[in-house]
């Protein structure tokens, strides 16, 4: 159904997968194909006797998007249920901010290079143990937390499906921090796939640690590196 | 002459890029006559630096275009050929760092309430005018140069010595943070290898020697002999970086805490950051985007087009 549609409206076809319409993916439709193809549609919702177009889906505001996260965010770190209990704030923080980071592609990106060259099953325990990684940076983070305000700043669009959201991170008597998140669209959702802490990219800041040691001492010793340092920010956060 | 032209010309140094030839010369015509004195020094720079400049547009000397994992990876090979002896520095800077500089800025901080060490660092700020004056000038931004040199007037005087800020809180003259391994970069030369330096910290060839340079334009150089100005001098950036540490405890216990490679972790801040300042010298709307509230959010895409510059880089290669 939704290929005939595509065919049928050439608009379509470049909302389709990216909010983007660019005018030579809209070109890429010669006028002559369309009439052919829309010839055969109509031919074919005749012989089905049905016609009910398919409602375009709306690309969600990626700032929209973000603030509703960190609205959520905000609402468990403010919670004093989970003051004390830091196995549940992680919990709770991970449910909440799970499904809004893309930690594959944080993981493929943090590894540069070296990522083609390990096996999928190896490349599946590396996003595991860099999400780890990920959520104790975050939680420990997040632990710290005093009544820190953010502003949404601004939004933009770069390319088909690639965003970026601005933010300041107002804290009372210290200098605002620029937060900005980076964020791919997938499957109608904007996930965070890079964020800016100061303007410097994590993921860009891991992928120079990686690199050092993995040319240096190898991908075993740097899983095992990270190992350490899981179990160390464990503990770290176990004992507060 | 509109005003939006000259600002254009003020801030950019360089009027209409995308601009037919002849409308070019005669803005630069109109803006000489404009400017009268200041513009002879200017010329004469731009007569020198200009061909360094236009080698460095045509060799694509701007990295806002996506780049491909690979190239990233060279780059930063290239840029580390040192790291056998910029290791043992670091390790050497660390623990200065763990013995001396954070046990004296963990005991300032605890000392000094944060607005007396706020104010410490926008003293030493005003201090160093002379760098950002004359780089922004270097520049061409004699926009930005000239309410440098305000700024300075009026902090060291309402200011009361440079301990605040009037310049900016009362008259909305922000700092133009400038210095001359910026202007080196500015007209194309390359950051060249990372160095560790000790006690300094974390430089590139190009920043390093560009930091000699600013501390070169000093005055009190001329005033004192060697020795004096060396005392005066580590005396200074030590009190500074430790004033400056009591500040930001928290981003080196971070850098401590999170990282996997502490030495990976700070080349990497040290270099991003070093790059973003060179991004927002070479387009000063840039600095401008991150710091203020622009448009809402519904017309971002079409302000961000206009900008003509892809700001938004996506760092990873899809085609994994």
């Amino acid at each position: 159904m939704e290929y005939f549609a595509s065919i049928f409206s050439p608009a379509r076809v470049a909302m389709r997968g990216s909010d983007d319409v660019s005018p030579w993916r809209r070109r890429a439709v010669s006028p002559r194909r369309i009439a052919s193809a829309s010839a055969a549609f109509l031919a074919l919702l005749a012989l089905l006797g049905l016609a009910t177009p398919q409602p375009a889906r709306a690309v969600p505001d990626p700032m929209a998007e973000v603030k509703a996260t960190i609205d959520q965010v905000l609402q468990v770190l403010r919670n004093p249920a989970y003051r004390n209990s830091p196995r549940e704030l992680r919990a709770r923080l991970r449910t909440v901010v799970e499904s809004h980071l893309d930690f594959r592609a944080m993981a493929r990106s943090a590894l540069g290079v070296h990522w083609r060259s390990l096996p999928a099953a190896e490349q599946t325990q590396f996003v595991t143990l860099f999400t780890r990684l990920m959520e104790d940076t975050y939680i420990g983070k997040a632990a710290s937390y005093s009544g820190e305000t953010v502003e949404y700043v601004r939004s933009f669009q770069d390319g088909p499906g690639y965003a970026q959201v601005n933010t300041r991170l107002m804290q009372a008597g210290h200098d605002p921090i620029s937060v900005n998140y980076r964020l791919q669209l997938q499957d109608g959702d904007w996930k965070v796939y890079d964020v800016l802490v100061d303007g410097i990219s994590l993921i860009s800041n891991y992928r120079t640690q990686f690199n050092r040691v993995i040319n240096r001492d190898g991908y075993p010793k740097l899983v095992e590196m990270i190992k350490n340092k899981v179990e160390q920010l464990d503990s770290l956060q176990a004992g507060k | 002459m509109q005003p939006s032209q000259l600002d254009e010309f003020l801030i950019h140094g360089r009027a209409g890029v995308n601009q037919p030839r002849e409308v070019i010369s005669r803005r630069r015509r109109r803006t000489t006559a404009g400017l009268g004195a200041l513009l002879p020094l200017a010329c004469l720079l731009a007569a020198v630096m200009a061909p360094a400049r236009v080698a460095a547009q045509t060799s694509g000397g701007l990295s806002l275009a996506p780049k491909d994992i690979s190239e990233q990876e060279a780059s930063m090979a290239y840029r580390d050929p040192l790291a056998p002896m910029n290791e043992e520095f670091f390790k050497f800077n660390m623990a200065l760092d763990r013995w001396v500089t954070r046990p004296i800025a963990t005991g300032w901080n605890r000392v000094a309430p944060t607005p007396v060490r706020k104010a410490l660092a926008r003293f030493f700020d005003n201090v160093n005018v002379i760098p950002r004056f004359a780089n922004n000038l270097f520049q061409l931004k004699l926009l930005f140069a000239s309410e440098e040199a305000a700024r300075f007037l009026i902090n060291t005087t309402v200011g009361v010595a440079g301990f605040f800020d009037p310049a900016d809180a009362w008259f909305g003259l922000k700092e133009h943070p400038q210095d001359f391994g910026l202007t080196l970069g500015y007209y194309g030369v390359g950051m060249g290898p990372y160095l560790m330096v000790p006690i300094f910290g974390p430089f590139d060839l190009r920043d390093g020697f560009g930091y000699v340079v600013d501390g070169a334009m000093n005055p009190i150089d001329y005033f004192l002999s060697i020795v004096q100005v060396v005392y005066v001098f580590s005396g200074v950036i030590a009190v500074r970086s430790v004033n400056y540490e009591s500040l930001h405890l928290d981003l080196f216990e971070d850098a401590d805490r999170y990282s996997v490679d502490l030495y990976g972790a700070v080349q990497d801040a040290y270099l991003q950051h070093r790059e973003r300042l060179l991004r927002e010298a070479l387009h000063p709307e840039l600095r401008h985007d991150e710091n203020q509230q622009l448009a809402p959010a519904s017309q971002d895409s079409k302000t961000s087009a206009q900008n003509g510059s892809s700001l938004h880089a996506p760092t990873h290669d899809t085609n994994f």
